[in-house]
């Protein structure tokens, strides 16, 4: 049966639970004089029934829908002959693939070795006696489920009390998923980057500084000769993040200031919510901006001053970025400045100050915590940004501090290592899951700081 | 002492004789101020003042003198519009957009509110200590020298450090943080907190200084403490204290003003506003019927 | 003492001007700030307007068509197999030759077969499913110009002049021919809304994109939104003060601030290479996007509890409710509105997002519109990044026109989202 139907027929076996459960602990309080003397209201019982009816059953299943695949391959290359066995995970995809293909009717039988027929064949087999298996499995523990429930109703029954660990337990584990899921990144970046550090030593990635990883696109070069010195990537990462702070602080800052300080509540109506439309628009539309207009902008510009500029520079890059980030400085810069008490406002203002004297002296002092954390905030995003620097910066891994120069960055190299046809092995695909782990961890220390920052900093206004 | 003005252009009731009442919401109020609000010679003066919160009035037609280094007490329940009176003095009424004041407010005979009085200057004139006390996150001695840094007041280090010593031994605090002026001012206590904001408001030398319920966060000793020093700068300074705690006006001033609701209704010696109030509404106050 | 006062006020008179000089500078400041990102939002809205607008129209031809059974080559109209081999584009050749008498040459033949788009044939095959009674006939029909066409049609007459790129000037003269005799026409372009994609800019559409992307925000928010939910209740209600409720905090803080580039490799990993869901469907993106958005959506859920006045909590639990009631009757209901805010800026982040997408294929060329959520697809936004990435100029009108239609959504998704909050505004105050 399909998972679809499955699931419905799970639905109503567990509205029936509850209908049944409920209707016999009504029945059972009758004589006793009322469902007041019952120890839970009627809809727990049925609560309860339902319960047991839906959940184990689901839980069956959702381990068979995870684990279906994993189990049905290896039952599979188990049953083939030994010269057939593959030697490489990539192997061994591939002929998964192929019996699938021949499964599927894709490939046809007569051309392929008989033994991969017969695992075809034995695929289908495994596949849908592997689905009415587990369909009638989850079924009859439904079943087996709900008369459990059906049974144990009784009015000394603590049927609430039991529904209600049940809930609990169920809004622990969905608060849990954040947990899982720092830890499925973990494990996914640690495990794959260190089978590339055992192809591609430590030091040579974080201190070289030769990066051309398609060279090792041919298996007898791996490691050797293809070179994966990342410090050119790290490089221009920071030069294009530093150029998007060097627009977004100032920009942002003062535009949060003045919004706050300064301006009539008409001008902060208008500005206020048209700042915030530069935060949602979706970054592969600055991408695309940066690349089509401000790239080829500054290019012209330059070439008016007898500049050379690369048509994929990191200024273009970088300039779009800073304007991506401005809404999001700017809205914390405001967070932090409304923080500060207005009795200082006062205070400075009383012994004679003026607005600006004020904000520059007291105000911006007092909100520096808060501020320094926006702006770490604000760089572990330029650091993390992905589609303006793919459409707009380059690929070419230059070591240079020149912003009309191109570079590359991290993230760019991520995409470009993990985007089209992929070998498992090959250490220039393991390479993108190295990045990804310093990108993670850089971006996760300046996050942990940033965040424990502005809370200390709250902390102290509260 | 400023001698009191008996005949003067606003007409005065004399003695104890009710004066003209004028009833609103229920409440009989008095058609002027009684007592002696007006001083033939004074610092400061209001005349008709009102004040505005959009639409809404919160003082209503004030009419009061401040004498020269003379400490008067505004009392009233709260919510009575003392603190937005005393505000309007130096014009930190400005920073609230909506608010807006009427009338005439003079400083040495210098209207304030005119479009010559550059309120960056009155406020450099017309110092003001706030109700909690509010030490900028800097050191001991940058919170003194801000103000004269702000003013350009001293041209060289020395001088700077001296107006800091002045200021600090004037406000009694000198002793207590000579050894560490350079850490920062929020790690004082509260009474020590409070006297840096007056060291830091004496230390541009202002003609007044405005007290906006400066003890009310503070405990007695340091309230003690505060009060002793009210006494000492009224030698120098002229003082306007509002305060909710009678005591402490009976201790301070030398005349008080009884505010209700916005209106001002009894200015008078503080003995005497104590001992033998003249409007029934101050008397009700002061005997704790209602505050 | 009044000298003394009289130097000070002198002294702090002489240094006004200049501290109010400061103070105007420091207002500029702001001004130009605020400026500077205003003129940001005009000058991308524009710009983006201004490329793409044109894309809602199409070239089209007009020409006389003979559905001519012998070029076709089939005999029976009703019988698929002979229709799906069946010549159609011949006809057009046909149609084009008959118009332009005079072009000999291989080269210039080409170039002027070139002028209608491949689409053409499907049109005129559908129109002679519908109309079988049509073979062997004539008609004058308004075909759709090929994409170079399209280009230099749209520019005549711009300001920087008709744009010609690879056209030869005999391609230019026979358009210029069709122009004079009324022949082509400028039409609403059906194929945007209604095609997927496609390698000919004149035939592509963005519907198999808003499909995908319908699909796998359907699958986002049917996760997201009870697990968010349901996380932030745990968290804001239940959660005892321990370290493991710490723990759970603080990873949900740094996850909402984690690239999303990141979430893509989590999902190549673990979905793709581990459990080994299909790549370039719509439920593995939409789990990324899930484990993406969560943050977001639990800290606006828990946002939105904390404005439930406990005086609330207690007065339910003061009538005997236990926990699990007090939330589901009370609580959830008061912080329904905030949550839904929540969700819907959740979605439009998701609805937005390229990067994590091309971690897991999402960035296929595909055809087909997607049916279901294991169709492979692509989306709205990864629709925008390989169309901007295509060579041919056409795709430049295309790909800012597919902005447009994207920004419209996230606007229309936003605006909600405010309408939503407002409302909930007024209910506390």
């Amino acid at each position: 049966m399909q998972t679809a139907n499955l699931l419905i027929v799970l639905l109503i076996l567990s509205a029936v639970a509850y209908y049944m459960a409920r209707g016999r602990s009504v029945a059972q309080a009758q004589p006793l004089g009322g469902i007041r003397h019952l120890h839970s209201l009627p809809f727990f019982y049925g609560m309860r029934a339902a319960i047991w009816c839906a959940l184990p059953s689901l839980l069956l299943l959702a381990a068979w829908l995870l684990f279906d695949e994993p189990i049905i391959s290896s039952l599979l290359i188990g049953g083939l002959p030994e010269n057939l066995q593959p030697n490489s995970a990539a192997e061994h995809n591939l002929l998964l693939n192929s019996i699938e293909n021949i499964a599927s009717g894709a490939l046809s039988a007569e051309t392929s070795a008989p033994a991969l027929v017969a695992a075809a064949e034995s695929l289908r087999d495994l596949r849908s006696s592997g689905t009415n298996l587990v369909t009638a499995a989850v079924l009859s523990l439904s079943v087996l489920g709900m008369g459990w429930g059906w049974v144990k109703v009784s009015p000394i029954l603590r049927a609430r009390q039991q529904v209600e660990r049940v809930f609990r337990g169920i809004l622990l584990s969905c608060a849990c998923v954040a947990i899982f899921t720092t830890l499925g990144i973990l494990l996914s970046v640690l495990f794959e980057s260190f089978r590339f550090f055992q192809a591609v030593p430590a030091t040579e990635f974080l201190i070289g500084t030769e990066w051309s990883p398609q060279m090792a696109i041919r298996s007898d070069q791996v490691g050797s000769s293809g070179s994966f010195g990342a410090i050119p990537l790290f490089v221009g990462t920071l030069l294009i993040s530093f150029i998007a702070m060097v627009v977004a602080v100032p920009v942002g800052l003062m535009s949060a200031i003045y919004l706050a300080e300064y301006a009539s509540p008409r001008l902060r109506g208008i500005a206020k919510p048209t700042l915030e439309v530069l935060a949602g628009i979706p970054t592969v539309v600055y991408g695309f901006f940066a690349a089509l207009t401000v790239a080829p902008f500054i290019r012209q510009t330059g070439e008016g001053f007898g500049l050379q500029v690369s048509s994929e520079s990191a200024l273009a890059a970088g300039l779009v970025m800073g304007v991506m980030i401005i809404p999001f400085i700017s809205s914390l810069a405001d967070d932090v400045i409304n923080a500060v008490p207005q009795s200082l406002r006062d205070g400075s203002l009383g012994l004679g100050a003026t607005r600006s004297e004020t904000i520059k002296k007291v105000i911006f002092p007092a909100a520096l915590p808060g501020i320094v954390g926006g702006v770490l905030l604000a760089v572990s995003r330029a650091i993390g940004e992905t589609m303006i620097v793919v459409m707009a910066a380059g690929l070419a891994a230059k070591l240079t501090a020149n912003p009309l120069d191109t570079v590359t960055t991290v993230t760019v190299q991520i995409v470009t290592l993990l985007v089209g046809d992929q070998e498992f092995d090959s250490p220039k695909t393991l390479a993108a899951f190295a990045l990804g782990l310093m990108l993670f961890v850089v971006t996760l220390v300046l996050n942990f700081v940033a965040l424990r920052v502005v809370k200390k900093y709250r902390e102290q206004y509260d | 002492m400023n001698k009191m003005v008996t005949d003067i252009a606003v007409e005065m009731p004399t003695g104890l004789v009710q004066p003209e009442q004028e009833n609103i919401d229920g409440i009989e109020y008095p058609k002027q101020t009684i007592g002696t609000p007006l001083l033939e010679s004074s610092k400061m003066s209001m005349r008709n003042v009102d004040v505005f919160y959009g639409d809404k009035q919160a003082i209503f037609n004030v009419n009061v003198d401040i004498g020269q280094h003379e400490v008067i007490a505004m009392i009233g329940p709260s919510g009575c519009g003392k603190s937005t009176f005393i505000r309007s003095i130096n014009r930190m009424n400005d920073t609230v957009e909506s608010c807006k004041v009427t009338g005439q407010l003079t400083l040495d005979g210098e209207d304030i509110y005119s479009t010559k009085m550059d309120p960056v200057a009155l406020r450099a004139r017309v110092g003001m200590v706030f109700q909690k006390p509010n030490p900028f996150p800097k050191s001991i001695y940058d919170n003194v020298a801000y103000g004269p840094r702000l003013h350009g007041l001293a041209s060289r280090r020395a001088e700077l450090d001296e107006i800091v010593e002045t200021s600090l031994t004037r406000a009694g605090l000198w002793a207590e943080v000579k050894d560490r002026l350079d850490q920062p001012g929020t790690g004082l206590s509260g009474g020590q907190q409070q006297r840096l904001c007056i060291a830091r408001a004496i230390a541009i030398s202002p003609e007044v200084i405005l007290m906006d319920e400066p003890c009310s966060a503070l405990d007695p000793i340091a309230t003690a403490k505060i009060e002793e020093l009210i006494a000492e700068l009224s030698q120098n300074y002229t003082i306007a204290i509002v305060t909710h705690s009678m005591q402490q006006a009976a201790r301070v001033s030398h005349r008080t003003a009884y505010f209700h609701l916005g209106r001002l209704v009894e200015v008078n010696e503080t003995e005497k506003v104590f001992t033998a109030p003249e409007h029934q509404l101050t008397e009700a106050y002061i005997t704790g019927r209602f505050g | 003492m009044t000298n003394l006062n009289k130097s000070r006020a002198e002294q702090i008179q002489s240094s006004l001007a200049k501290r109010y000089r400061a103070e105007k500078r420091f207002q500029m400041y702001g001004y130009a700030a605020i400026a500077f990102g205003l003129l940001c939002v005009v000058i991308l809205f524009t710009d983006i307007v201004s490329k793409g607008y044109k894309a809602f129209g199409q070239t089209y031809i007009q020409l006389e068509v003979t559905y001519d059974a012998s070029t076709l080559g089939i005999t029976d109209v009703n019988d698929s197999q002979q229709l799906a081999l069946a010549d159609f584009h011949g006809i057009v050749k046909k149609a084009l030759k008959s118009r332009f008498t005079d072009v000999s040459g291989r080269k210039a033949k080409r170039d002027l077969y070139g002028l209608i788009s491949n689409g053409a044939g499907y049109t005129l095959r559908d129109r002679l499913v519908a109309n079988p009674e049509l073979l062997n006939q004539t008609e004058t029909l308004w075909l759709v110009a090929d994409d170079d066409i399209d280009t230099y049609y749209k520019s005549i007459g711009s300001d920087a002049g008709a744009f010609t790129g690879r056209m030869s000037e005999q391609r230019q003269g026979w358009v210029d021919q069709l122009v004079e005799s009324n022949d082509v026409e400028m039409r609403v372009n059906r194929n945007f809304f209604t095609q997927g994609d496609s390698r000919e800019p004149e035939l592509a559409g963005i519907r198999g994109a808003a499909m995908g992307s319908l699909f796998t925000l359907i699958i986002t928010l049917a996760l997201s939104f009870p697990i968010g939910v349901a996380a932030a209740v745990y968290l804001e209600e239940f959660a005892p003060c321990n370290r493991w409720t710490d723990l759970i905090e603080v990873n949900i803080n740094n996850l909402a601030a984690v690239p999303s580039i990141i979430f893509g490799l989590l999902g190549l990993a673990i979905f793709i290479n581990f459990f080994h869901v299909p790549r370039s469907v719509p439920v593995v993106g939409g789990l990324v996007l899930t484990l993406m958005t969560l943050p977001t959506i639990i800290i606006s859920s828990r946002a939105a509890i904390k404005a439930v006045p406990p005086s609330i909590r207690e007065a339910a639990i003061g009538v005997g409710a236990s926990p699990m009631q007090v939330v589901l009757h009370h609580v959830l209901p008061l912080a329904m509105p905030g949550m839904l805010t929540g969700a819907i800026i959740g979605m439009a982040q998701a609805l937005g997002e390229t990067a994590p997408l091309l971690m897991i294929g999402m960035v296929a060329f595909i055809v087909d519109v997607p049916g279901g959520f294991t169709d492979p697809a692509t989306v709205l936004p990864v629709q925008i990044f390989l169309w901007a990435d295509s060579p041919e100029r056409a795709f430049v009108e295309k790909t800012s026109a597919a902005i447009m239609v994207l920004l419209a959504f996230l606007i229309l998704m936003n605006t909600l989202a405010v309408i939503l909050r407002k409302r909930l505004e007024r209910r506390w105050l």
